[in-house]
């Protein structure tokens, strides 16, 4: 399937199917839409340049998956910094109340703040478990670790969240 | 409904809530185009990534879109947006009209058509520190319900990454209650043009009196209560001054001296230090004693009802507390700075 030749053509079909779920994604684990456009457009331009060595349609896939999770990781790491100074935060509450269009739920909101709050390892692994519903085993190799941290991972991650949804006081 | 919630309910709702931040975050129909690919060597990086294109038109463009995770309320009214090639909406290209200006991005903090309460100030970060603030001072308007009125910056080091200056705009006083605020920077020698529309809500103002461990709340000159409150202890005071709410978050992990935990409820923050109003089912002193590490302890129900009544820009007072007095770059501080020092400018002259 790899001829550079292919590349933009193959490309780009991939990405009229998986841009949609990709951004979803991205959006899980960066929070907002345009930083997710960015991870999933730089994860596009990384698969096209590694089009050579990509050699069936589910490797593509896994690799795009990879790419957006560690570009999103590199995202949450730089802004970690700005976290310092946590206006990104304030503005994005009121950004939600008053886009009204786009509202989300309340018990929702909950939801997505308490999975902001999850150190990025938890964080990634609770995505792709029950946004991409993968199992453990894609987990471990989307992520690069065991299945065994993947695992413990999901478990403390799902506690973490319990906690700041009160469930557990 | 969260009482007795099982490992299940947690799965269930991770999923359900995931669905619904994909549905209502991203719609369906926002489909690009496919975008052009490098056909040598790696893309461009970062913001030049979407630039290569437009600065090959010898364009400078006014970089509105970020990676920062700051969702910007500069828009640009009544001018066309484009759409860059990831599909974004993008300020249009502003052109450089001398070759020695520098156009620095500017950044407004208030999201456009939100309402935030009477103390909240405009906030604008940027992205290169300026000698005199004289050609912005110029070039900005404001109006309260469509009336001109005087607002004056004032400028100060920022902390967030890759702007240096941070500049808050406000009135001598707070804005009006339920108005329009609309702010125009025109282009000029800094900074490209620039605007921001928000409303205000009722004029709430929030007193915590420490001598009497109580929060003292007044909406639109009627009482919203009086509510018991237990402040920072003398090894770990609570800040003295006027503060603004900056954030809100329904729960959140707070870490102090001897202390660290999570599924703390109804958080409204005052400080970057990290002081909240917060519930704290666990203090028995509220209304007594000063217990905290700097948090305002209220009751699970006053601090819902608090929640549900204050929003970002109200204004919460601390008069009598012991701690150092709020700065302006402590939070939202501008209202410590008496009128006279803040048409100076601060870091940057504005006369």
């Amino acid at each position: 399937m790899a001829r550079t030749g292919d590349a933009d053509a193959a490309v780009a079909a991939l990405f009229q199917a998986q841009r949609l779920p990709m951004v979803r994604l991205a959006r899980l684990l960066v929070d907002d839409l345009e930083t997710a456009e960015d991870v999933v457009q730089d994860a596009f331009s990384a698969l096209h340049r590694k089009w050579g060595s990509i050699t069936s349609h589910d490797a593509a896939i896994g690799y795009l998956r990879t790419s957006v999770v560690n570009g999103s990781r590199s995202v949450l790491r730089r802004r970690r910094t700005a976290r310092a100074h946590p206006w990104p935060d304030a503005t994005k509450w009121s950004a939600d109340s008053a886009d009204s269009g786009l509202l989300v739920a309340e018990e929702h909101r909950e939801v997505l703040a308490a999975l902001r709050q999850l150190p990025t390892r938890q964080r990634e692994v609770i995505v792709l478990r029950y946004w991409s519903e993968l199992p453990e085993a894609e987990i471990a190799a989307a992520l690069g670790i065991s299945v065994g941290a993947v695992k413990s991972s999901a478990s403390r991650g799902r506690e973490a969240i319990a906690a700041l949804l009160g469930g557990m006081s | 409904m969260r009482d007795g919630m099982g490992p299940d309910d947690i799965e269930r709702q991770l999923r359900d809530s995931f669905d619904a931040r994909a549905r209502a975050g991203v719609p369906d129909g926002a489909m690009p185009p496919p975008p052009r690919f490098a056909t040598a060597g790696a893309a461009p990086r970062r913001h030049g990534r979407w630039l290569a294109p437009l600065a090959a038109a010898a364009v400078v463009l006014a970089v509105v879109g970020t990676v920062l995770g700051l969702q910007s309320g500069s828009g640009h009214h009544g001018q066309q947006p484009v759409a860059g090639p990831s599909g974004r909406q993008t300020s249009p290209p502003v052109l450089q009209t001398s070759a020695t200006a520098a156009p620095v991005d500017i950044r407004m903090v208030p999201v456009d058509g939100a309402t935030y309460g009477v103390g909240m100030p405009v906030v604008a970060y940027f992205s290169q520190r300026f000698s005199s603030a004289k050609p912005l001072v110029a070039a900005t308007s404001v109006t309260v319900s469509g009336k001109p009125v005087h607002a004056a910056w004032y400028f100060e080091k920022s902390a967030k990454p890759g702007y240096p200056v941070e500049g808050h705009l406000r009135m001598r006083d707070y804005w009006p209650a339920h108005v329009d605020v609309h702010v125009t920077v025109a282009a000029n020698a800094i900074t490209p043009a620039t605007t921001v529309n928000f409303h205000t809500g009722a004029r709430t103002i929030a007193v915590v009196e420490d001598a009497k461990h109580q929060m003292v709340v007044t909406s639109d000159d009627k009482s919203l209560g009086v509510f018991p409150v237990s402040l920072g202890t003398d090894s770990t005071p609570t800040g003295r001054g006027t503060k603004v709410i900056m954030a809100k978050q329904p729960s959140i992990c707070l870490s102090g001296p001897g202390f660290h935990g999570c599924g703390i409820k109804y958080a409204q923050q005052l400080t970057f230090s990290g002081e909240y109003l917060i519930a704290a089912p666990w203090n028995a002193a509220l209304g007594l004693r000063d217990t905290s590490n700097g948090c305002t302890n209220l009751t699970s129900a006053d601090a819902e009802y608090l929640y549900r009544h204050l929003r970002v820009g109200d204004v919460v007072k601390y008069p009598d507390t012991t701690g150092p007095m709020m700065q302006v770059a402590g939070g939202l501080g501008d209202w410590n700075v008496p009128w006279a020092v803040w048409l100076k400018g601060g870091l940057i002259p504005t006369g």
